[in-house]
């Protein structure tokens, strides 16, 4: 059994997602723990823009018809008074799951990245 | 697609700075009169435990409901069950949902209208994906999955004080409803509903099937009292049942029959027997030895059966029998619902195996309790039969039938 709750203190951020068509690789494959990715930016009229290496990206905010819950696994959660040998099926059967965030909006960009191209004529 | 990133920006985490923002809008050739004031610079998160702690889960407006009530979830389950998630009075499907595209999940992001600050000088404001998904678990409202109930409490049935010991030493498991929300994959509120209908009793504490021929023996002490005192139908004494026959029946069973088989008067002093409950154990009572049982035969030894004053009808016998009307001479035959398949397409194929046609009133009690909030019985006949008129009758049979 496993349960599902709000955390018992602070209220849920204004999380968000980024919806993006297909996936974000490093050049090269390193790790992209704690790499940077790109500059997010909406222009006057709402549209965010997205930059990312040479890749100039438009996309939508839109509000999800069906949130999503973010969920943490807390794993080893477990009563203190369980006994010794208790405790390994416990571990089994009661994973705690926190809900992180509510999800509500994204930003969805769908359409093909366009190319940057440098002023290459210029430093000539 | 793939969306590389540029190599340079990657060798070592760098702290941005505004004229670099700037350079890139340059060359990419977007004005920064066109933006709004803030820039959000996004980086992916050092490695964590979050990395494989995080799951994504879809809500529908119910659930969202719920949580934000202060309720918890729960999924239920053992590892060979196919998850259920379940709230105070429902149960939900989950299922892994795997999509194409990534979705980047950014704790405290800055939407459109949370940017227009002014400001004359470009704000660069740090965010981080906590973690990129390609997939997320998805609900599906679904009955409650109680095949199970029967199998777990049929082993350590009730029948009566003298054979508790024999219990207690056989070493059978006993279920609270603790126990029982751990097992079955049904919300609490609909739990408790099936522990009702098939009659278990919460006898210190657990929740038991009382043996079959122990309740016949009990509900029989029971018409038996009210045909000695010559108490009318409607005039049974509930304190004097309880005083007469708490030397040979433990209060707690004695009450658990008499709030199902009677209902407590106005006058709070009497109660009146339930002909439907009353008729329909006593039927059962009949047909479960035998299977079959000749239509004639067995429709006037039930009438006898019952008490004085009570009458029978065949809609008391409602998924428990059925009556076969293609023999000659007709018979009825035990058919209990609660030995049919949970799954929806195994229990149609075993209801058309007993029987070619059925009308909508007869397989209805077969299949209600597979119903779900959009699928109402005719939908799921629909679905999963072929309509036929037979006489003037509609009648439902296998799809793929003769």
């Amino acid at each position: 059994m496993i349960f599902v709750k709000l955390p018992d203190e602070g209220k849920e951020s204004q999380w968000g997602i980024i919806e993006l068509q297909g996936d974000l690789v490093s050049q090269g494959g390193n790790d992209l723990h704690g790499q940077f990715i790109g500059d997010l930016h909406y222009t006057t009229q709402g549209i965010p823009t997205l930059i990312i290496g040479h890749h100039i990206l438009t996309g939508k905010e839109i509000p999800l018809d069906k949130p999503f819950a973010v969920l943490e696994r807390k794993r080893g959660v477990k009563p203190d008074c369980c006994k010794e040998e208790e405790s390994s099926k416990m571990l089994d059967s009661q994973t705690e799951y926190q809900i992180r965030a509510i999800v509500r909006k994204k930003l969805l960009f769908k359409v093909r990245p366009k190319p940057i191209i440098s002023n290459v004529l210029k430093s000539v | 697609m793939v969306i590389k990133i540029h190599a340079t920006d990657i060798l070592h985490r760098y702290c941005r700075t505004s004229d670099e923002v700037l350079n890139v809008l340059t060359n990419a050739k977007v004005s920064e009169k066109d933006l709004t004031p803030v820039t959000q610079v996004l980086s992916f998160a050092e490695q964590s435990d979050l990395d494989e702690n995080l799951l994504l889960l879809e809500l529908d407006s119910n659930l969202l409901d719920i949580l934000s009530q202060g309720e918890s979830l729960v999924l239920r389950g053992n590892k060979n069950d196919s998850a259920v998630m379940c709230t105070k009075s429902r149960t939900y499907e989950v299922k892994t949902a795997e999509i194409s595209n990534s979705l980047a999940l950014v704790p405290n992001i800055l939407w459109n209208s949370d940017t227009k600050c002014s400001s004359d000088e470009r704000v660069l404001e740090e965010k981080e994906v906590l973690k990129v998904f390609y997939e997320y678990l998805e609900v599906r409202p679904c009955g409650p999955r109680l095949q199970k109930l029967r199998s777990l409490l049929e082993k350590g049935q009730y029948s009566g004080p003298e054979y508790e010991e024999e219990v207690k030493e056989s070493g059978v498991k006993l279920y609270t409803l603790h126990d029982l929300l751990h097992e079955i994959q049904a919300s609490e509120d609909e739990l408790l509903v099936a522990l009702k209908e098939n009659f278990a009793c919460c006898i210190e504490g657990c929740w038991r099937f009382l043996e079959f021929n122990y309740h016949f023996r009990v509900l029989s002490l029971i018409l038996g009292l009210v045909d000695e005192n010559s108490w009318a139908l409607n005039g049974v004494l509930r304190c004097e049942v309880l005083d007469t026959l708490g030397d040979v029946v433990p209060s707690v069973i004695l009450n658990h029959l008499l709030d199902w088989y009677t209902d407590e008067n106005p006058d709070k002093q009497t109660s009146t027997l339930r002909e439907d409950r009353v008729c329909r154990f006593l039927g059962e009572v009949l047909l479960r030895p035998a299977g079959k049982f000749n239509l004639q035969d067995f429709l006037s030894a039930w009438q006898q059966s019952v008490p004085e004053g009570m009458v029978t009808n065949m809609k008391y016998l409602e998924g428990i029998a059925i009556k076969d009307v293609t023999c000659q001479p007709q018979i009825m035959r035990f058919f209990p619902e609660w030995d049919l398949p949970e799954d929806v397409g195994e229990r149609f194929k075993v209801l058309f195996q007993a029987r070619e046609k059925w009308t909508v009133e007869d397989i209805r009690p077969y299949v209600e309790r597979l119903t779900t909030g959009k699928m109402n019985v005719n939908a799921l006949l629909t679905k999963h039969a072929r309509a036929s008129t037979l006489n003037g009758v509609k009648c439902y049979s296998a799809r793929h039938g003769k």
